[in-house]
């Protein structure tokens, strides 16, 4: 009887740890990390299913000569202490560092988008005042006592946290425990005053200035309501100008307030002129052509549409002084370019099929012909690994015809 | 010597794999080790499937793909059938991955 596939990988599991036994103390790393490599892969494989367990070994007797003791891999791997969840007072030695500490900034908790390893143990951790200073530099833990008393400790003021220092006063001024963006953001914004440095003043150079200052205003209709109001003032200006050249004396007199006045109506229309082709293109640069992301047109026509978010080319309704707000997903869509990644995977789909999903059927060897007649394929494979059916079977040697 | 990482992605190669994975980025063991433990895999998986194996099966199927690059087999067949001395499978699709075995012995 052959030996079995759970059998052909325990030799190998032994073969890998004790070749590589001597590598590891060259390396000079602990024996018992070979043995944690050995238990974890082991231990997976029998969650895996294809190896059984308990797993028994002959006392053969190893290189070094000391036998390891056989631990039940029924049982989850429990590691020895050494290799536990290091710990904070591992990372951090209880005894305050000398260097100057990174100055957390006044964020909520969560909003880090990193937390250091061994930060989550800090629950653990008795809240001493010692270990308060050295969580500062990660993650504040939620029961933490206020900042205020571990960062007047700091021995060492860098220039950087003296604004920042100063901030931190002012807030406990008014009495805020744990600092945070929105409240201190909403305290200086119910001031009630908007400056008008605040807002750039869209004064164009013949000083119109265009006003969209009622819900629904849009650019046409409002902008040529102006036109036109302009052009409407033109023949009252006209006539109150030609008032004046009948209150002249002289008629040369009048002759020249004529010229002047047909001079003024000149530059009026030149300036009327010169307005509306501003108009037009502040009208035409609101609608700049893009074609770096969101709703683009591209060559074939296929045109990726989101109903859900507006698009760039629908008026954008309310005050216009400030930046057009565009949604988060308008705004990192239109920063990357997509990247197709997933125009293949219909293919992929398509070999797929609907098949079961829970097994990739494979076979891993190495082959040794291959040669077709015609659609008639016949190959011969030797020294695999198949996986069929949530079954691991091996063989030495393998025919193969298949038909194309 | 060149070995064939074509048996990582079996199984035990898999379970392999992760275990380094882990051990590397808990810091247990070091990238460098990790791969010479892959490397020595390689070899023992080869060596084991030549001495320790005896079985041999016949494979029948529809060929639905065949690609063959970089000397790599990889053929696609539908509605297989796999027997051996022992038991006999059958599959829907499966994909099999063939490497060049004069490769090994050069």
């Amino acid at each position: 009887m052959s030996t079995s596939v759970s059998a052909v990988y325990l030799h190998v599991v032994d073969a890998v740890v004790s070749k590589l036994r001597d590598e590891f103390i060259n390396e000079g790393v602990d024996d018992s990390v070979l043995n944690e490599l050995q238990g974890l892969w082991e231990l997976k494989m029998m969650q895996c299913g294809v190896v059984q367990g308990p797993i028994e070994r002959n006392s053969a007797p190893r290189g070094s000569g000391v036998p390891t003791p056989v631990h039940d891999l029924n049982v989850p791997y429990e590691g020895t202490e050494e290799y536990e969840t290091p710990t904070a007072e591992m990372l951090f030695p209880p005894t305050p560092l000398q260097t100057p500490m990174q100055t957390p900034l006044p964020v909520e908790p969560g909003a880090y988008p990193y937390t250091p390893v061994g930060h989550s143990e800090y629950g653990t951790v008795p809240d001493t005042g010692a270990a308060s200073a050295d969580m500062k530099a990660g993650k504040p833990a939620p029961y933490m006592q206020p900042p205020s008393p571990w960062m007047n400790q700091r021995p060492l003021g860098v220039d950087v946290n003296v604004a920042y220092e100063e901030a931190r006063e002012d807030e406990e001024g008014g009495g805020i425990s744990q600092p945070q963006p929105p409240i201190k953001d909403f305290f200086m914004m119910t001031s009630g005053k908007r400056k008008r440095e605040d807002y750039q003043p869209h004064i164009l150079p013949n000083g119109y200035i265009p006003q969209q200052d009622g819900s629904g205003d849009s650019l046409d209709c409002s902008l040529q309501e102006k036109i036109q109001l302009c052009c409407l003032c033109l023949p009252w200006r006209k006539l109150n100008l030609m008032k004046n050249p009948i209150a002249q004396n002289s008629s040369n007199e009048a002759y020249a307030g004529t010229l002047h006045n047909r001079l003024k109506l000149q530059e009026r229309k030149k300036a009327d002129a010169a307005i509306a082709s501003i108009i037009r293109m502040r009208r035409h640069s609101l609608t700049i052509p893009q074609c770096d992301g969101f709703d683009d047109v591209y060559d074939d026509g296929v045109r990726t549409e989101d109903y859900n978010t507006p698009s760039y080319y629908d008026p954008i309704p309310g005050n216009e002084v400030g930046t057009p707000k565009r949604t988060k997903a308008e705004a990192s869509e239109d920063e990357e370019p997509p990247l197709n990644e997933d125009d293949d995977d219909e293919v992929d789909d398509l070999e797929q099929g609907d098949e079961e999903p829970n097994t990739n059927h494979l076979v891993l060897a190495q082959f040794e012909k291959v040669n077709r007649t015609k659609s008639k394929w016949k190959c011969t494979l030797k020294d695999g690994i198949m996986r069929l059916n949530n079954k691991d079977i091996l063989f030495t040697k393998a025919n193969g015809d298949f038909d194309f | 010597m060149a070995t064939f990482e074509l048996y990582r992605r079996s199984t035990i190669g898999m379970c392999l794999t992760e275990t380094l994975d882990e051990m590397v980025s808990n810091g247990t063991l070091s990238p460098e080790l990790a791969i010479q433990v892959l490397v020595q895999f390689d070899k023992s998986m080869t060596e084991a499937l030549e001495t320790q194996v005896k079985s041999k099966v016949s494979l029948k199927g529809h060929l639905h793909t065949y690609r063959f690059c970089d000397n790599v087999w990889t053929f696609i067949l539908q509605d297989a059938t796999f027997k051996s001395e022992e038991c006999q499978e059958n599959v829907g699709r499966v994909k099999i991955v063939a490497c060049d075995s004069k490769l090994l012995s050069q």
